[in-house]
């Protein structure tokens, strides 16, 4: 792992959030390497190699076809080598099923997708500056859904 | 239920012994008498006899004696016939008379002197006669002194025969006393015996007359039992059936029949024949529960299937329990019911409990539609042109830049819709948590939420002390938030809205417009208002989804509000309602019932 960048990982099936995700992170300026996958199972295969570099943070669209958001947060957390990446949900709905479910999963935090560009990219500054080892300590189901 | 014998069987056991013994007592004393009076008859038959014999004793010897007086006096032998004959004729009567006096002593020793007596008699005779035929002088002296001797004999033997008289009479009159007494006697018992079996006679028949009105009475209750409990067969599709266990034999009531679709008592009642009802797949069930009956003698409830003679699937009930009657044998008394129509209506509801649990997840993958498929588009499209940079927008004509603002109006005005409804959905299906809370707490939160609209508007909101309510603590905020929001939307123009929010317990009967009250007593929390107002007549039309009473532009809404306040008064049992007048404020009550 290079210590220079941090590693970043977006598994999204929308293309045009997966543009602004990219857009974002150019506008920011932050040292990223930003990866980018259309569904659940082209991630699960990717991070199965053996020799991946595994993301410092994961964005985890829930709802994709064929692997969906859950899915692969379950795969994640129950597999020895990843359940320590740091993951945001990062997803248009803000159902309290869905928060419910990816908190007791072990997601880190849970982000609803903004509409507007500017509050994207707070969202964004803000989530890959965090002290994740302070906030994986401190996590609730309070401050568990990200408020802008 | 328990049945009290009114005839007892045992007092007719009792009767019939008694009856019985008592004209056996009678028959036997009556038998007795009859005894009595035939020895007592006998006894005096038997004096009449000894003195009809002592009579001809004497009269014989009287005969013995003419004839040798008769033979002294002429000679002639013929005469003498009388005396020769006499004797065997005394021997044959005496013999008579020592047959009868036998067991009588006294009379014994009176025979043996008169048998001396008539000895000496027939001496005297002989020597008379032996006198006579020696000498025909010289016998004068000696037959003069014979005839005294022998006259004297004869006094002893009428003596002695008197004697006897006498006394066989002395016993005449007693026995004829006794005689008589038990003839007396005789007609008592005859009655006795009438009398007696006459009473005998009366109140059994009293009894049985009694009791047979009583069986009769019975009778007609059991009919009416028999009828009444057919009919209730019928009309509740149930039956009734027996089954001895010891002698195999089986009764099905009438409408056992009926329910397999027979005509009542149309076959042999017994299990085989019942099988050939029972639906194949239920066959092997029904016939392994026949034989659990045999080894546990109890049915269990047991629920089964069965194909009617016309080939119609119908569902029965059955279980039994089993009694002893009185000659020990052990019967199961089972009752079966046909529950077809429950069942089905069970089914039916099962099946439609399932069609509604699947709307309701098509319902709730709407809701998904709506909050993600629905929100994903426009919060895209609201992206899209947060990316216009400032002189993208300046590039435009003055006409674009209008249009332009407007499209990003209409998104907003969208979500805002989008958002509503789905508040709305929510709260139709969310989870009805009712805890014990305080209302002033509630409008506390209200005011919190809404504290940047309150202070934009500079709306007031005042009340008195609220109760504490079992309520659903989010939703009754949400009604707070959603009340006052409406309120300080409709203010006057530049007049602050103000809002005055009074409780008040209130009974329930005094309040027409709680239909159907839950609780005696409720609580009516009025949220009244200085804003425009509407027309008194459209009061429940504010309460419609999407409905709105104002289109002028410079109120904003989406008609959802109220109705989520309609619908979480609903969700607490209670009631919303509008009053208002044109600039003359509103007034939203709520009514909320005192649950426990």
């Amino acid at each position: 792992m290079q210590t220079d960048f941090t590693h970043i990982i977006l598994a999204d099936d929308d293309e045009d959030d997966r543009n602004f995700f990219s857009e974002a992170f150019d506008e920011l300026k932050i040292k990223t390497k930003l990866h980018l996958f259309n569904n659940g199972v082209q991630l699960m295969e990717y991070l199965s190699v053996s020799n991946s570099i595994l993301p410092n943070i994961l964005f985890l669209d829930l709802n994709m076809p064929l692997k969906s958001g859950i899915e692969c947060l379950n795969e994640i957390k129950t597999n020895e080598r990843f359940k320590n990446i740091a993951i945001a949900i990062y997803s248009t709905s803000a159902s309290d099923d869905d928060i419910e479910a990816t908190f007791v999963s072990g997601a880190n935090i849970y982000i609803k997708k903004p509409s507007d560009f500017d509050t994207l990219k707070k969202i964004l500054k803000d989530v890959v500056t965090i002290n994740w080892q302070y906030q994986t300590s401190d996590l609730n189901k309070d401050n568990f859904l990200l408020k802008i | 239920m328990k049945h009290t014998y009114l005839i007892n069987p045992l007092l007719y056991k009792v009767l019939f012994v008694l009856s019985v013994g008592v004209l056996l007592i009678v028959a036997s004393l009556n038998y007795q008498h009859n005894e009595k009076i035939a020895c007592a008859s006998e006894k005096v038959l038997h004096i009449h006899k000894v003195n009809c014999e002592l009579e001809k004793i004497n009269s014989l010897l009287k005969d013995g004696q003419r004839g040798i007086d008769g033979f002294i006096i002429t000679k002639d032998v013929e005469l003498l016939k009388p005396y020769l004959k006499s004797r065997k004729q005394v021997d044959a009567s005496f013999k008579i008379l020592k047959t009868l006096l036998s067991t009588n002593v006294v009379q014994q020793e009176n025979l043996k002197s008169l048998l001396f007596l008539i000895d000496k008699k027939y001496e005297n005779y002989k020597q008379t006669l032996q006198i006579q035929l020696k000498t025909d002088n010289n016998t004068s002296k000696f037959i003069g002194a014979t005839i005294k001797l022998d006259n004297a004999v004869m006094d002893a033997i009428t003596k002695i025969s008197k004697k006897m008289i006498a006394r066989e009479n002395s016993y005449l009159l007693q026995r004829t006393n006794i005689y008589n007494y038990q003839l007396f006697l005789n007609p008592l018992f005859a009655i006795g015996t009438v009398i007696t079996t006459l009473i005998l006679l009366v109140f059994s028949y009293v009894k049985i007359d009694g009791d047979i009105r009583v069986l009769k009475e019975s009778n007609d209750n059991l009919l009416f039992l028999k009828t009444s409990n057919d009919q209730s067969e019928i009309l509740g599709k149930y039956s009734s059936w027996l089954w001895n266990l010891d002698t195999n034999a089986m009764t099905f009531s009438d409408n056992q029949y009926r329910l397999l679709g027979f005509k009542p008592q149309s076959f042999k009642a017994n299990t085989t024949n019942f099988i050939k009802s029972v639906h194949p797949d239920d066959k092997y069930l029904v016939e392994n529960i026949i034989n659990k009956i045999i080894t546990d003698e109890e049915l269990p409830t047991i629920y089964y299937r069965v194909l009617t003679k016309n080939n119609e699937i119908r569902y029965f009930k059955s279980n039994g329990t089993l009694i002893i009657n009185r000659f020990k044998n052990k019967i199961i008394v089972g009752n079966t019911r046909d529950i077809s129509d429950e069942k089905i209506a069970k089914l039916d509801i099962e099946v439609r409990n399932m069609e509604l649990e699947q709307s309701n997840n098509e319902l709730i993958s709407f809701n998904y539609v709506a909050s993600h498929d629905l929100q994903e588009p426009l919060r895209k499209i609201q992206t899209f042109i947060s990316r216009f940079s400032e002189i993208d927008i300046k590039n435009l004509s003055q006409n674009g830049k209008g249009y332009f603002l407007k499209i990003e109006a209409a998104i907003v005005k969208m979500r805002e819709l989008i958002d509503d409804l789905l508040l709305y959905s929510r709260t139709s299906k969310s989870e009805k948590k009712f805890e014990l809370f305080d209302l002033n707490e509630t409008l506390e939160r209200t005011k919190q939420e809404l504290s940047q609209i309150i202070k934009d508007s500079r709306a007031t909101i005042s009340s008195n002390t609220m109760p504490t309510l079992m309520i659903i603590p989010f939703q009754m905020q949400q009604l707070f938030v959603n009340i006052i929001i409406n309120s300080i939307k409709y203010a006057k123009k530049n007049v602050p809205a103000i809002i005055k929010i009074e409780s008040t317990k209130i009974n329930a009967i005094d309040y027409p417009i709680l239909t159907k009250p839950v609780s005696e007593e409720y609580y009516e929390i009025s949220f009244a208002d200085n804003g425009i107002g509407f027309d008194e007549q459209y009061a429940d039309k504010v309460f419609i989804l999407f409905n709105r009473l104002i289109s002028d532009d410079d109120y904003e809404g989406s008609g959802i509000g109220l109705t989520i306040c309609k619908k979480i008064a609903e969700n607490h049992l209670g009631h919303l309602a509008a009053h208002s007048s044109v600039n003359g404020g509103s007034t939203f009550t709520l009514y909320l019932p005192i649950l426990k």
